[in-house]
């Protein structure tokens, strides 16, 4: 296992009181893989990228849990050895390629402090290996194009040198925020296409954090499904499609309007997401579920297994699974 | 703050003399010091002046003064200026480039200038500060309002209020103007403030309201001219007011901008 | 007739205001230059009465400006608006108000879109008062039972737009287009801004009350799947132009121009892989200020032809009701 997280625990605490904005998440990312982590806005899953790079800040606060990084401890570095990891083993895309880039740096001058803060190269080699970053990413003319500034880039060509930047110092693993969300469809095809044969080529392993399940679906190996700050279900990405166990699963994808399909009313899921200051007392999910019974309003659910191997939820009802459930 | 408006609103009925009225001052009580210094005696607590008149009822009379010509001066210019600041933003072009140009000429002579230049032409006089006061403090309204419209009126809701249909007009003053309300009002407790001590130079410098009338400003002015002598109270004590009332008022502005924020509620 | 129709729209806006910024350096010369960005270029399409027409595409196509110039939010420099027979481009504010009773719009971004110093019942009154189409005492009863049927409850009608998450204001923003009872909806990508659970929400209950209500609506949209579910007819923007149009079985089943094509192929899907197999496109959209010469699309066009470089396509009839503008077809 590259990464390992356990029982992961990040809270806010704010004027209004605590929020759990991740609420003892655990799961792994083995070497090579893809795993998707999907939700609604508000559902942990940014923070949950943010606490693994070491990135929260106050009133953020990572409250308890293990992250093992390829062996390391990563809860237990210090800044100074935080930074040496960042960058250099986890590197990060973020949503916003207009903003997440410096505009007063030349791409060239960026993509070079990458490789000169995290590799021994000499500035001559620096420069021929920024040209090689440039043209994996597919920018046409990299040699021209390094002295240029990034408003002289589109949208989805910055976030092309975002993730030659991300590639720089051959890092094991990748978090991807919503590296797509900003952009349109015919470029997020483009760049969609572009991560998976770079991750695949170079062999490392990418956490794709997105709200857009039809991107993980064909993006990510395994899935992981959060709402409310917990995972709600896990598995393989075939079976989380294919076989949605929980029922928050089931009515995101039903509320996805398929281009295949011909139906005249979404399925939806009715009611909000709850506040996070006042979650139900029972399942997170409980007020908004199809199939809620009197249990999920008291008792927490446990994350168990469902049909398939490796494929968990966190529901009492699912998959007919005797009444009373797992009491916790 | 609330003592403040208090003490102007009612304590002329406490203080010990009326230093308008001639008679009741007397030439024999000059320069007596505040009443814990020695030779100092009661019930002039904060000493007299050079004419025999207590400081602290000056203070009191002249607190009012100072406080109307703040207050009124802000009600003048911030109208001038949040209106003409709403005509340039929200209409933009050829008017939006005239008001500005004359803000521009005009930001480019210090207020102090502008200022005395208009007072020396006028009489000294309270309604006279006030237009001297208007004329030069119109321009951070117009031009704080104005920022502030440019980004409101490209909001979605202001587009919605031309798709119902309503006249620029109410537009203007029903969906752009509240939605401005909160910088004007912090802008307004820094000039009640500015126009306090506006009005308190140009007195200090023997321009601002007549002699008759003592401002705040005025008499910090005439203690100046004894300062040196040892005479230390007839000044000290009407500048300590002064900073205590711009004190106050700031706070007051940063209370009624939580107040108008229905977010905060 | 139809309910709308417009024909051969044209907007653009001078990015260089006044004179002196009109001037630049070229070449150690002082040249003047205009900048203009040429955002919709000759757009004629129909709305008919009861329809939905859909005007999908990217960012940057011209579709918002389509529909905020229809909606006369901005002055069209060329072209025809002509709604239920009358040509309304160049009516005053003042001419326009009776109309503004039978055109509304729901906006994008449901954080922008609701004063929020406004109570939601002042909000949702305040077109029917003006336009005077309820009484002062039975006002406040016509928005609450608004409210009501876009799904909220009558007491939060007394609560500002910040208390209400994103799915709830955007019922209000469609609730105060309801409010004067309108024949035709411009709907600028309303539920792009939302969550995925939400955004089905809020399409469920644009097409209930549009059956309802009977309005017709020109619906903005990125996102094809979400357009394939609400319309009835579709534009494809690319642009500035419209590149193909016609009844959505129609484009939907064989998608004629290049463009659509390999819109289609770019859509990610829940059902495996078929995007990361398709081709897609090449290359991102040419800037709106320098247009391309010939066919607009022609340099992301996997089929392109020499022609395509020098002149532009006309429209031609594919099927009944399809028109498509490109030289291959």
């Amino acid at each position: 296992m590259l990464l390992e997280v356990r029982n992961l625990k990040t809270f806010f605490h704010t004027f209004r009181g605590t929020v759990r904005a991740v609420d003892d998440v655990s799961f792994t990312i083995a070497k090579g893989e893809i795993l998707g982590i999907v939700g609604e806005s508000g559902c942990g899953k940014s923070v949950t990228g943010f606490s693994i790079m070491g990135l929260i800040e106050e009133p953020g606060k990572v409250a308890g849990g293990e992250i093992l990084f390829d062996g390391r401890r990563l809860l237990d570095l210090s800044d100074n050895q935080m930074n040496e990891i960042r960058g250099k083993e986890i590197s990060m895309i973020f949503q916003d390629p207009m903003t997440s880039l410096n505009p007063v740096y030349t791409i060239g001058e960026q993509i070079e402090e990458m490789l000169t803060l995290h590799s021994s190269l000499s500035p001559r080699e620096r420069r021929k290996r920024c040209v090689e970053l440039l043209r994996s990413v597919g920018i046409p003319n990299p040699e021209g194009r390094l002295n240029d500034y990034p408003h002289h880039f589109s949208g989805g060509m910055r976030q092309r040198v975002i993730i030659a930047i991300a590639l720089a110092a051959e890092p094991k693993l990748i978090v991807a925020d919503e590296p797509t969300t900003a952009l349109d469809v015919t470029i997020q095809a483009q760049i969609l296409k572009l991560m998976k044969a770079l991750v695949r080529e170079r062999n490392c392993s990418m956490m794709l954090i997105t709200h857009d399940l039809a991107v993980v679906s064909e993006m990510a190996d395994r899935i992981i499904v959060m709402y409310c700050g917990q995972i709600v279900e896990e598995g393989r990405a075939r079976d989380v499609i294919e076989n949605p166990s929980h029922p928050y699963t089931q009515g995101l994808i039903g509320s996805i309007p398929k281009l295949n399909e011909d139906k005249s009313r979404l399925e939806t899921i009715h009611g909000i997401v709850p506040n996070m200051f006042e979650l139900p007392e029972g399942c997170n999910f409980s007020p908004r579920c199809r199939f809620c019974r009197e249990i999920c309003f008291g008792v927490k659910p446990d994350f168990r297994l469902a049909n398939t191997e490796g494929h968990l939820i966190r529901c009492h009802s699912a998959c007919g699974v005797s009444e009373g459930g797992n009491e916790v | 703050m609330l003592i403040v408006l208090l003490v102007a609103l009612f304590g002329p009925c406490f203080t010990v003399q009326n230093p308008y009225n001639l008679s009741a001052i007397s030439l024999s009580d000059a320069y007596k010091p505040p009443f814990w210094v020695e030779g100092g005696e009661l019930p002039f607590v904060l000493g007299t002046d050079q004419q025999g008149r207590d400081i602290l009822s000056a203070i009191v009379y002249g607190s009012r003064v100072s406080l109307v010509i703040g207050f009124l001066g802000v009600i003048f210019a911030g109208g001038i200026g949040v209106a003409l600041g709403l005509i340039a933003g929200y209409f933009g072009g050829k008017t939006d480039a005239l008001i500005m140009r004359l803000a521009d000429v005009q930001l480019s002579f210090p207020t102090m200038l502008i200022a005395l230049l208009l007072m020396s032409f006028f009489e000294q006089g309270v309604s006279n500060i006030l237009i001297a006061l208007a004329v030069v403090g119109w321009v951070r309204y117009a031009r704080t309002v104005r920022g502030e419209v440019l980004v409101v009126k490209k909001k979605e809701y202001v587009e919605a209020t031309k798709v119902i249909g309503l006249p620029n007009r109410q537009t203007l003053v029903k969906h752009v103007l509240p939605n401005v309300l909160t910088s004007i009002i912090v802008l307004s407790t820094i000039q009640i403030g500015n126009f306090i001590l506006t009005e308190a130079t140009l007195s200090f410098l023997g321009l601002g309201v007549p002699i008759t009338r003592p401002s705040l400003g005025m008499l910090c002015s005439n203690g100046f001219k004894v300062l040196y002598s040892g005479l230390w109270w007839v000044s000290i004590f009407p500048g300590l007011y002064i900073m205590l009332i711009v004190f106050g008022i700031n706070l007051l502005g940063d209370f009624l901008r939580d107040e108008f924020n229905p977010r905060l509620k | 007739m139809s309910l709308l129709e417009v024909t051969d729209l044209v907007q653009s806006f001078d990015l260089t205001r006044g004179f002196l910024a009109k001037l630049r350096f070229r070449g150690g010369r002082l040249v003047r230059e205009e900048r203009v960005v040429h955002a919709v270029n000759g757009v004629s399409f129909r709305v008919e009465r009861g329809k939905v027409l859909s005007l999908v595409g990217e960012s940057g196509c011209g579709k918002s400006t389509t529909a905020k110039t229809i909606i006369r939010l901005i002055d069209p420099k060329s072209g025809r608006i002509f709604y239920d027979g009358i040509d309304i481009t160049r009516f005053s504010p003042l001419e326009m108000r009776p109309f503004r009773k039978k055109m509304q719009m729901i906006f994008q971004d449901p954080f922008a879109s609701l004063n929020p110093r406004q109570k939601v019942v002042d909000i949702l009154q305040e077109p029917m008062i003006f336009h005077k189409l309820a009484t002062p005492t039975e006002v406040r009863e016509k928005a609450l039972s608004l409210l009501n049927r876009v799904g909220l409850r009558t007491e939060q009608a007394d609560r500002y737009p910040h208390q209400f998450s994103g799915g709830q204001r955007q019922r209000i923003g469609i609730a105060r287009a309801l409010a004067v009872e309108p024949e035709f909806i411009v709907a600028d990508e309303p539920v792009s801004a939302l969550d995925v659970s939400i955004q089905a929400q809020i399409l469920n209950l644009l097409m209930d009350l549009k059956d309802e209500f009977r309005f017709s609506c020109l619906f903005i949209a990125h996102d094809l799947s979400v357009v394939k579910h609400i319309s009835d007819d579709v534009g494809v923007m690319y642009l500035g132009k419209i590149v193909e149009k016609g009844s959505k079985k129609d484009v939907f089943a064989h998608p004629a121009h290049p463009y659509t094509k390999a819109l289609f192929a770019s859509v990610p899907s829940i059902s495996a892989g078929k995007m990361m197999s398709s081709k897609g496109i090449e290359g991102e959209i040419p800037s709106a200020i320098d247009l391309p010469n010939g066919c607009v699309f022609h340099d992301r066009c996997p089929s392109r032809k020499p022609v395509c470089h020098e002149e532009p396509p006309v429209e031609r009839e594919v099927e009944v009701g399809h028109f498509v503008a490109c030289h291959n077809v």
